[in-house]
This record gives structure tokens, sequence and C-alpha cells, in this order.
């Protein structure tokens, strides 16, 4: 699941983990998960491409996990991931987040206010920093301000307000 | 790699390590890690040099960090010219005190950590109410408790002392002159209203006891701090001059505190044993220190909290310790410090940081408006040098390494979900003990445990 790294795996100190997807709609993206849902064709992978004038955005390699879930009351498909490098531990780093109408992942969702904040369940806290969320281009969001301080289990909402109608959609993940 | 260090771990095991309480170690009682215990191990070592400050232009300036280290041992900083930053931070205490609460003008309502390695902190005090070792190193020079003194004393005595004069030009440029005193008075400095609310709670609850009725004037509606009085009289772009002076020395303070590394403990030739499979490297554990270390990363999951090569992650936890009982006031922890350093004109986004786009900004414009527990969260401590810098906690609570494992041992009704009874055994016990001895190394450059000879200047 992780891409191939450079350093020799004992030295790395940390790494994103299996992600969990809550929703069914989600689970209904990969093969042999139960899932009895096969109406409709798997969407399309999302272009998380970051746009040509976001110049910051293009340094570096691309993240290792793309993250991606239908918002809970199923109006948008959300996907995430981290720019530049693997999820780290305990180091700021900023996220990409593409917003589409669940109807159609081709198209994008503008103009929306992203929120996210990351808990940890068993700890009984959540994340240090409060980030902060701009639209780089249409539906396309960078969101500043992450910071995971501690390995285990996180879980992140993302949140998508539009229009007066907030929906959020759960991620799970794994820091070692 | 992780195979080979395992490997190599496992073959050292030959009887030539030996602990005071195990006896030899042999190949039968080796501790064999597993490969996820090998990763967090060796996560957990080398300690790099300490990161760069870019809020600070001058934190790998020789010059700065010089002048720094006069100024750590100097006592003409305090107001009553007898407290200097080592007084708290002696270098024959692995700059510590070995006091539960520091001394000051009274006894202070913290523990003094040890300024060991403390280049790598993120967070200042505590409660992290700095977020730069400079931004801290400001803080007891002008605390009333702490050096007491003000900026404006602090700045007559390097602009009156020739030696501390040269330094100083020597690296930011000329100093304004500071001889007129009608321009810049004796002593002077801006007076925070949480200062001010403080003197009069102080002030308040003395009248209350009946310790002290004369002082209620001080604490009145109209009453003006003499340093605010003496600051208010100045023309700003005077004020401005002042407080460049004694930022620049705060600075030079946290250039010097930045030189303050040891990283060469036994855990970390332990570790690099791990890596290259030297044995004698692979030797600096004993058996019982080994086990300790792997409770640390296994069962006990101390990891979790002290992590990295730091042994910490630099951040805010409630693991419920009671108050000191020597303590009156109710410490809120980073409740408070977050407020503060917020509003900190010294943070890194302020107009004193030499990057308020770059870190400063990362480090303050994401902070939450509130901390998330309803407890009081203190920062989480190094625990590199932890076996020489006792007592332990912000209050110093705990006098032993030992008190502290009792705790864990027996913890209970913490809002950390995670930290449940370790019920740790008497052997876990004294092997864990035995894993911490190993992480000392308080073996800083000896030139740099007494203030510079003033030739060093010139």
């Amino acid at each position: 699941m992780r891409p191939s790294r450079k350093m020799p795996s004992c030295l790395r100190r940390y790494r994103a983990a299996v992600a969990l997807p809550l929703a069914c709609a989600c689970l209904a993206w990969t093969a042999g998960c139960g899932s009895t849902s096969t109406k409709q064709d798997p969407p399309r992978p999302v272009d998380l491409r970051p746009p040509a004038t976001d110049a910051a955005a293009q340094s570096g390699p691309v993240a290792a996990r793309q993250f991606s879930n239908r918002s809970r009351a199923g109006t948008y498909q959300i996907s995430w991931q981290a720019i530049g490098q693997p999820i780290p531990l305990n180091e700021p780093f900023s996220l990409q987040v593409v917003i589409s109408p669940a109807a159609d992942p081709e198209a994008r969702v503008s103009g929306a206010q992203i929120f996210v904040q990351a808990s940890m369940p068993e700890h009984n806290h959540g994340m240090l920093r409060e980030p902060r969320a701009h639209e780089i281009a249409p539906g396309i969001y960078r969101v500043e301000g992450m910071l995971l301080h501690m390995t285990g289990h996180w879980q992140i909402f993302v949140d998508v307000v539009k229009d007066g109608i907030a929906e959020t959609a759960d991620f799970e993940l794994t820091l070692e | 790699m992780t195979l080979a260090a395992l490997c190599a771990c496992q073959a050292k095991e030959t009887g030539s390590v030996s602990g005071p309480d195990s006896g030899p170690a042999t190949r039968e009682q080796g501790v064999q890690f597993s490969a996820l215990e090998l990763d967090r191990i060796l996560s957990m070592s080398p300690l790099p040099p300490p990161p760069d400050d870019p809020t600070n232009s001058v934190h790998a300036n020789a010059h700065a960090a010089r002048l720094g280290q006069q100024l750590f041992f100097d006592t003409r900083l305090s107001k009553s010219r007898s407290t200097a930053c080592s007084s708290c931070h002696d270098p024959e205490l692995a700059w510590a005190d070995g006091k539960a609460l520091s001394e000051g003008v009274i006894t202070l309502n913290r523990h003094a950590p040890s300024l060991l390695n403390v280049a790598h902190n993120r967070w200042l005090f505590w409660d992290g109410r700095a977020d730069s070792l400079w931004a801290q190193a400001l803080t007891p020079l002008e605390h009333p408790l702490e050096h007491a003194s003000s900026r404006l004393q602090i700045a007559h005595t390097i602009h009156d002392d020739p030696d501390l004069r040269g330094a100083y030009e020597e690296i930011f440029g000329p100093m304004p002159d500071l001889g007129d005193r009608e321009r810049f008075p004796a002593i002077g400095r801006p007076v925070s209203e949480t200062e001010m609310a403080w003197i009069e709670d102080l002030a308040r609850s003395k009248q209350d006891a009946g310790l002290a009725p004369e002082h209620r004037h001080r604490a009145g509606a109209h009453f003006i701090h003499p340093h605010q009085r003496a600051w208010d009289a100045m023309q700003e772009a005077d004020q401005e001059r002042v407080t460049r002076i004694f930022v620049n020395l705060g600075k030079s303070i946290a250039a010097f505190e930045r030189q303050l590394v040891a990283s060469a403990s036994e855990f970390d030739s332990f570790v690099e044993g791990l890596r290259t499979g030297d044995p004698d490297k692979l030797a600096a554990l004993d058996i019982s220190a080994q086990r300790g270390l792997q409770l640390f990363v296994g069962r006990a999951r101390c990891h979790i909290c002290h992590q990295g090569p730091t042994l910490s992650d630099r951040e805010f936890h409630d693991i419920g310790i009671p108050p000191s009982g020597a303590v009156r006031m109710t410490d809120l922890g980073r409740r408070e410090g977050l407020k503060q350093v917020k509003e900190d004109p010294f943070n890194g986004m302020g107009q004193w940081s030499d990057d308020p786009e770059g870190l400063g900004r990362e480090r303050i414009a994401f902070l939450p408006n509130h901390a998330h527990g309803s407890g009081a969260e203190f920062k989480t401590p190094s625990l590199r040098n932890v076996a020489v810098t006792a007592p332990y906690m912000h209050q110093g609570q705990m006098p032993t390494l030992s008190s502290v494992l009792e705790h864990y041992s027996n913890v209970s009704d913490t809002p950390e979900r995670v930290l449940t009874p370790l019920h740790l055994s008497e052997q876990e016990h004294d092997d864990l003990i035995h894993f911490l001895e190993s992480l000392t190394d308080t073996s800083v450059d000896s030139r740099l445990t007494v203030p510079p000879s003033p030739s060093r200047h010139q």
C-alpha cells in the first residue's frame, strides 16, 4: 500500500498505516469487502494534481497515500492527501483536499468552507492545532497547520460547509 | 537493516555485559527485540543537532553565543544583582537546581527543568508560554519574582559596561546613547495586564488574610506600576530602541543555550551498536537496562509520549499528577500558556521575530483558541538526563524516579485514557530505572560551564 522509500525500513521513524474509511459508500470502492453494491461503476480516481498556479504544491514528491470517502449525508466525495510527503509523526504538514459531488466525481465543488479536525479516541484528546483551509483552485483546497503529535489511531474529520449546510466525512489512520 | 541489527544484538550477548544487579549477561539472557521494537528504538537515537531557529538570526552566531554566555552567568541583570540564569540552571546540577520549586525573590510555583538539549524544544516553560528559546530567556528577566529587572535597567547595564557593550556592538552594531536619563530612565518596562491582575489578586488575598492591609492602595483602581509609569514617559521610538537591545540580548542567551547539547549516553552507544553490530557499543546497556528499554517501547508504552531522539513529543498532557501542596495558586498549565504565547509580543509572529512569516507563523497561527482538555496540561519533558535531574514534574511533586514509576504503575482517573495502570513487577520497575539511568550524558564542553573570560570578547 505504501510507496517505496529511499531509507531502510529500520530507519523509518514513522509511517501511515492502513486506513479504513467508515462509510459504506467508500467500502463499495474496493473489491472483496463484502459490499454488494455493484449497481454503479466505481468512480475513477480523483485527480489530486495541484493546479499549475500553485508552485508550492508542485514541489516535493507526491504524498504516500490518498484518502477518499463520501460525506455522511452522501452529498460529497472528499479526497485528500498530505502534500509533499507521507504523513509525518509530530511534524507540521499540509493537506490537499478535493471536493466533488458524490454523483459526479469529475466535477468540483468550489466556494465551500473546509474544516479539518483530528481526534485520538484511545487517548481522549485531539489534535493540538486548528488547521486553516483555503481554496487554491476550483474545488481544490489546501489545509495548513496539521500536526499529529503521537503514534496510534487517529480519526480525521473533514467538514464541508456549503450554502449553509455542513457535512462531515470521516477517515481513520494509524501512525506508527 | 532491521534483521542485521537484530542479529547483532543477539550476537553481542556473550557475557561481556554486566550490570549492578543483574550480573553477567549471557546469550540465553539476551533481550531479543521485535522488528517493531527495533524501529521504535532506532527512532530514539542519535539526537541530531538542534534545529535552526530562523526567528533568531543570531542563533548560530558564535559571537552572540559568547555574549549570551556572559549574560547567562551575570547577576547584574537582576534587580537585586544577586540572581542570574545560572542560579536556577546550575551547570553543576545538570543545568537545573535540584529543587522541587525554584527560588526567585520568593519560592516560585514551578520546578526548573534542565537546559541540556533545550534547543530541541518546540515550546518553552512547562506551559509552553514561549515559542522560542530567545522569547523564553526574556521572561525571567522581567518577571517580578525572578530577576525582577526591567529592560531599561538591563540595557543600561550593557551600555555602561565597556566589555559587554563592545561584544554587543560587534554583533548588532552601535548601541543608541542611553546616557540621557530623561529619555532613558534607569528602570522601566511595559507591565502586562496579566501581571497587573496578578498583583491585584495577591494584594487582595493578603488583605483578606489580614496580612498586609497597607498594600491595598497599591492595588487600587488607579495604581500604575512604576515600571510602566517610567516606560510611558518615553517616546515610542526610544521604547523600540530599548526593546531592540533587550530582544538582542535574549537572542544571544538563546545562542549560548543552543550549545548545551549532550547526546552521547550509554543508550546512544547501544543504539549505535544495534546499527553497526559493534560489540563494544552493544555492551553499553546491561541486560536489565535492555529489558527496561523493551518495556519502554513495548508493554509500558512510554514511547508514545516520550518519542523520538528527545524522548518527548514536545506537546502537552494531563497525566493526573496532583498539584504540589506547597503551591497555593491554581496552575492551569497549557490552558493559560496557550493564551499567553499567542499574546506574547516576542512570539515568532511578532515584530521582533526574524521569521514572522515562516517558522513563527507555523508555530503560532494554527494554535487553537482553547486547550482541549478540562484539566491542567503540562509539557512532556525530555527523558535525556532524567536520572540526574530530580525531582520531577512541573512542581517537583515526585522526588525520585521510583516515585514516578509508582505513579504510572497505579495511575487512575486521568484524562489521558491511554494511561492505564502498568502494575509493574519489582523487576520491571528496576529494569525501567536502569534504562532511564542509561540516558545520562551531561558532558557539555567545560568551557561553557563558566562565564567566558573578558579577553574572549576582544
